[in-house]
């Protein structure tokens, strides 16, 4: 085919000729309405309650059904774990240098980001070896990673993520989900003080019912009103 | 090791029947007291749908708290085309202070791992899981003795009683959320991924772990498979009530003391609470008036029936039978098996403040009505208990009960919304002292009425 | 204070003004009432014997006048045609489809601030704007629109229009220039650069047709290609009329070649300091020249005011209404009557649902159509600079509406590209189209 100088404004003017008496794809809002889905809905912003509170919950639906993981919870969620984490879970940890946190009004450096220092890789790869990356072995592979670390670090999630294929917002999902999985240090009193806050334990609530069949007053937990959502 | 009751002589042992043995684990003492034999007639005799047949003229109802009728499910499960079924038998026994699952399988662990195999064969499944509390050692330990000397017997494996067909039991400790009683939330678990539960239906029956249709099974309903089995459906049917046949493990916790019983479904409950010493005749239930005291025989307060989200009643009701409907019917449920007198010592409006927020405190967050109801519920039940109620307050308080109810995707919601329903049914005295006098008659509560004039 | 300052401190900005243009405004219309009763007479004798001036006044008037609504009409055109071409809708709710958008448009650079940035020559600052758009407006007065219709008859007025299409380059280094913006002279600059190099092309294009034609004379140029349309110059020239159609593209800085105002670019380049009303000087200019080059690639090759084919018949209408006399005035009095009774009939009568009144309104607006098409037709027919004119503005604006499509399809090229392609490949044709030329009249009619 020989390339004729011109001929591919020709038929590009041609198209556009074409396009020139095609029905236009504008929809003139407010006289005519688009066709919207049922379901759909609109712009993803977190609402605020009439008294100026956020209703967002971090019961993180919205992170698990996200198909491009664009979604990453923060604050405090309903298990009462604090992990202020901001943004899409890729963008924390590679991209956030010093200089980003402090454009974005951070102090530097700021303690939540030390859940994301650097982990000894060996344990977490020889757990999933272990389980052979399946990603339907999430508890035990979790167990396993709490047990060998102490704890649950960021990195070795993020790990887990990458070896097993599984979204890291799932994992993270199921890992602030059963109480026994911690994120916070063993030594970290701080943390595990305000976890234990947030969310008391099968013991408490024995002793609790033991009380209440006794007839005395829980030490200390009694006068304290319902945990308030964030 | 929990206190197994002493029952009245005509009350049947059906799940605690070999409850006594020395070495639970012993196959062939096990064998010799009837383990498996029900296991063979299902391979030899019965055959699938002889099973379910069976089962359906028996009248076996689920023992983990809903009362679904087993033979329906295995039947759903066995209809469903799929590549793949499942078996989960779920010991996991949510309520922290229930240990009936716990002690079965303790106590019979070639029970729960018959009936798991005769349910795998039922409705052509090859893998069975039973899920225990990570924390029962003693449980998980003899559960797996218990597996593989029947894998070595032949009673379950690759080739289960030589028929050719291959059932693989494996136990799947769990632990760390109350919400892992509920089946789907444990299918979730068995999968790894975070436990809330799912729309239903599909019924995990039609879709459940690996979306393949899976039986979830308590383990007392599937202890009691291999005994229908061998005696026949008439003769389950003929104990228990007409509608609920069969037996069933509480957990009843009393004056007396504490343990766990075999109770013929559709006994009265003043026999269950007589087991643990609660007032054995009429008249000697106590009402109020009658003086607080420690221990006293006849000052039984209320019945808290049915866990962490139970309901509680009255001593009046005491007749009740205790069975699915009929229990239903008085705002409380059968759950986890759980009988709990409470006496005059106790407060009503503190005992459901506690259990209420067990429930707010242990809810998934999937749902809102669950997230925020149930949450809302314990704070009114808060301010009550403090002494700054709303005149609304109990208005409300039905009506957020009935919306949670009526918009909940899960049981979960709807039974935590009992303690409180069921106190403002029967003991509404004992709110209206709270609210409107400022005043715990039980002495238990401190509503200090701070603005006096907002209680009336 | 005197009640005088009092009341003047009271006045707003508006009323400041109209109280001191009113007394100046009705001083300067005395004055001319007087002059025009002293003078009048000597006045008008001395333009009757010299026409030219009164033409010459009432050419520019026209032009000048006619140059902004052509500027709105195709400013608007390119609004609503790109839009349609790229799916959308363009301008839809400022007046009928968006019609009056360019005039708020033009409105709307009236208002802006109009400014000088510190720095800047004030002189040459000001002066840039009015350069450019009087250097484009003075070229449409060349042009032939109609038999009879042009402003001047030079005979040597394509040479004039190149020679005012080059005061467009002092136009744009005088803006780039006194910006005190390094972006707007490296604009300024580039933009020259561009001009410059695309005049040479655009002028040797048609060297060969001057071969052809032997006159510079545009009119006379359009007088040549009467007849069929196969008398036009493009036929004979085809070589000559794309590059002068690609080097004209390039002279008006449209697209493909409009990488000197494009925003992407350096902003706006050599206007990149202006606002208000120069910008829109700038502006308007731009889109007058768009009129300017299709009017010339018109003339040149496309035929002028001429149709693509002559009347077959000889249609002669000798019609004099004066000669009725008095019936005049009875037939323009009874004709419109009867003619909206008549259209009206046959709506009443047929259809009952039509009120009277109703069927007058639309017999009435029928009878306009008519009138109208009537009175067209016979202008049409009798005056041949109707014709004529219709003609030349259809060719034009059919060839505004490709600049247009151009700009809707076609990707910008680059500095380098534009200039390679004019000194590599357009210079090169045009003295390739030149040589041919020569040699083909050299061997056939050598004289």
């Amino acid at each position: 085919m020989i390339r004729i100088p011109g001929l591919g404004i020709v038929g590009g003017m041609a198209l556009t000729l074409r396009r020139f008496f095609e029905p236009k794809a504008t929809i003139k809002y407010p006289e005519v309405k688009p066709d919207i889905p049922h379901k759909f809905r609109g712009r993803l912003q977190l609402l605020y309650d009439e008294y100026g509170a956020l209703k967002c919950e971090t019961c993180f639906q919205c992170a698990q059904a996200c198909p491009i993981e664009c979604i990453d919870m923060g604050g405090i969620d309903t298990k009462g774990r604090f992990h202020v984490h901001w943004g899409a879970p890729e963008t924390y940890g590679e991209r956030r240098e010093e200089s980003a946190l402090r454009r974005s009004g951070r102090t530097v450096p700021d303690p939540a980001y030390a859940h994301f220092e650097g982990i000894d890789p060996d344990p977490v790869d020889g757990i999933l070896e272990e389980y052979d990356f399946d990603p339907k072995q999430m508890l035990p592979i979790l167990e396993a990673t709490q047990a060998a670390y102490g704890h649950l670090p960021v990195a070795a999630l993020k790990r887990i993520s990458h070896a097993t294929g599984a979204w890291y917002a799932m994992i993270y999902g199921t890992a602030s989900y059963y109480s026994h999985l911690r994120f916070e240090r063993p030594d970290d009193s701080t943390q595990a003080a305000a976890v234990a806050d947030h969310r008391p334990t099968e013991a408490t609530f024995l002793s609790g019912l033991d009380a209440a069949l006794a007839g005395g007053r829980r030490a200390g937990a009694g006068s304290a009103p319902g945990a308030k959502p964030n | 090791m929990t206190t197994i009751l002493r029952t009245p002589k005509g009350w049947p042992s059906i799940l605690l029947a070999r409850a006594g043995a020395k070495d639970p684990t012993d196959l062939d003492a096990a064998v010799k007291g009837g383990a498996f034999g029900g296991l063979r007639k299902a391979v030899h005799d019965l055959g699938p749908t002889g099973v379910i047949a069976t089962l359906a003229a028996s009248g076996l109802r689920g023992r983990g708290g809903a009362g679904f009728p087993t033979a329906d499910k295995w039947r759903a499960a066995a209809t469903t085309d799929a590549p793949r079924r499942y078996v989960v038998a779920n010991g996991y026994g949510a309520d922290p202070a229930v240990l009936t699952d716990r002690t079965l399988l303790e106590t019979d662990p070639y029970a729960v791992i018959e009936g798991l195999a005769i349910a795998a064969l039922a409705i052509d499944a090859d893998e069975g899981f039973i899920a225990v509390r990570a924390e029962a050692g003693p449980a998980i330990r003899r559960l797996e003795a218990a597996i593989g000397a029947a894998e070595e017997a032949g009673f379950i494996g690759p080739d289960v009683l030589g028929s050719g067909l291959s059932v693989t039991v494996t136990v799947r400790p769990v632990q760390g959320a109350y919400m892992l009683g509920e089946e789907t939330v444990l299918l979730k678990a068995l999968e790894g991924k975070r436990g809330q539960p799912e729309q239903r239906p599909p019924y995990p029956a039609e879709r459940g772990l690996f979306g393949m249709p899976t039986v979830v099974q308590n383990v007392q309903t599937l202890a009691a498979v291999p005994w229908i089995l061998i005696n026949g459906a008439e003769a389950f049917a003929a104990i228990g009530s007409k509608a609920s046949p069969g037996t069933i493990l509480v957990a009843v916790r009393g004056p007396g003391g504490a343990g766990i019983a075999e109770v013929p479904l559709g006994t009265p409950l003043r026999e269950i609470v007589a087991l643990a010493g609660g007032p054995k005749r009429a008249r000697d239930a106590g009402g109020a008036g009658a003086k607080p005291g420690r221990g006293s025989d006849g000052a039984l307060k209320a019945v808290l029936v049915g866990g962490p989200s139970g309901g509680l009643l009255p001593p009046d009701l005491l007749d009740t039978p205790y069975e699915f409907e009929a229990l239903r019917k008085v705002g409380a449920h059968v759950g986890s098996g759980s009988v709990v007198a409470a006496d005059q010592r106790a407060c009503i409006v503190d005992l459901a403040r506690l259990l209420t927020r067990f429930c707010a405190d242990e809810a998934c967050g999937k749902t809102i009505p669950c997230r925020i109801g149930t949450r809302r519920i314990s704070e009114i039940g808060d301010r009550i208990a403090i002494g700054v109620p709303r005149p609304t307050d109990l208005q409300l308080l039905a009506d957020l009960s009935a919306d949670v109810v009526a918009s909940a995707l899960c049981d979960h919601e709807r039974l935590a919304t009992l303690p409180y329903a069921s106190g403002m049914r029967y003991f509404r005295s004992e709110l209206d002292d709270h609210i409107l006098r400022s005043s715990c008659p039980a002495g238990v509560c401190r509503p200090i009425a701070v603005a006096a004039g907002a209680a009336h | 204070m005197t009640a005088v300052a009092r009341s003047w401190s009271r006045l707003t900005l508006a009323g400041k003004v109209i109280f001191t243009l009113l007394p100046i405004l009705a001083v300067l219309t005395i004055g001319l009432v007087a002059v025009i009763v002293l003078f009048g007479g000597g006045i008008l004798d001395f333009l009757a014997t010299n026409l030219w001036l009164v033409r010459f006044v009432v050419a520019a008037t026209a032009v000048l006048l006619m140059s902004v609504p052509t500027a709105f009409l195709i400013i608007y055109m390119e609004m609503k045609v790109i839009a349609l071409m790229n799916l959308r809708i363009g301008p839809d709710r400022v007046g009928p489809f968006g019609s009056l958008l360019s005039v708020v448009h033009g409105l709307k650079v009236l208002m802006k601030e109009d400014f000088s940035p510190t720095g800047v020559d004030r002189i040459v600052f000001t002066l840039a704007p009015i350069v450019v758009f009087m250097s484009t407006v003075m070229a449409l007065l060349v042009i032939p629109f109609a038999p009879g219709l042009f402003g001047q008859d030079f005979n040597i007025g394509l040479l004039y229009f190149f020679a005012i299409g080059g005061m467009t380059v002092v136009g744009l280094l005088m803006a780039g220039w006194s910006s005190f913006n390094k972006y707007s002279l490296l604009g300024g600059l580039r933009s020259a650069a561009q001009v410059i190099s695309y005049e040479i092309p655009l002028t040797l294009s048609v060297v060969g047709l001057l071969l052809l034609a032997g006159t510079m004379s545009l009119n006379q140029l359009a007088e040549n290609q009467k007849g069929w349309f196969t008398d036009w110059y493009v036929f004979k020239q085809p070589l000559g009329a794309l590059i002068f159609f690609i080097a004209a593209t390039a002279e008006a800085n449209r697209t493909p070649f409009d990488l000197t105002e494009a925003d992407s670019e350096i902003v706006a380049g050599f206007a990149t300091e202006y606002s208000g009303m120069r910008f829109g000087f700038f502006f308007f200019a731009e889109y007058v020249n768009v009129f300017v080059i299709s009017a010339l690639i018109v003339t040149l090759f496309f035929g002028g005011w001429n149709a693509p084919f002559p009347w077959p018949w000889q249609v002669t209408l000798n019609l004099d209404p004066g000669s009725l006399g008095i019936g005049l005035l009875i037939l323009v009095a009874i004709v419109p009557v009867i003619g909206t009774l008549l259209l009206a009939a046959p709506f009443w009568l047929a259809n009952s649902r039509i009120k009277g009144w109703q069927a007058l309104i639309i017999g009435f607006i029928l009878f306009n159509l008519v009138a109208v098409t009537a009175i067209f037709g016979i202008a049409y027919v009798g005056l041949d600079w109707v014709a004529g004119l219709l003609w030349f503005l259809g060719k034009t604006y059919a060839f505004v509406f490709t600049f247009v499509w151009m700009r809707g399809t076609l990707p910008r090229v680059r500095i380098d590209q534009l200039m390679g392609f004019a000194w590599k490949w357009l210079l090169p044709a045009s003295l390739l189209n030149l040589f041919v030329t020569a040699a083909a009249i050299a061997i056939v009619h050598p004289q």
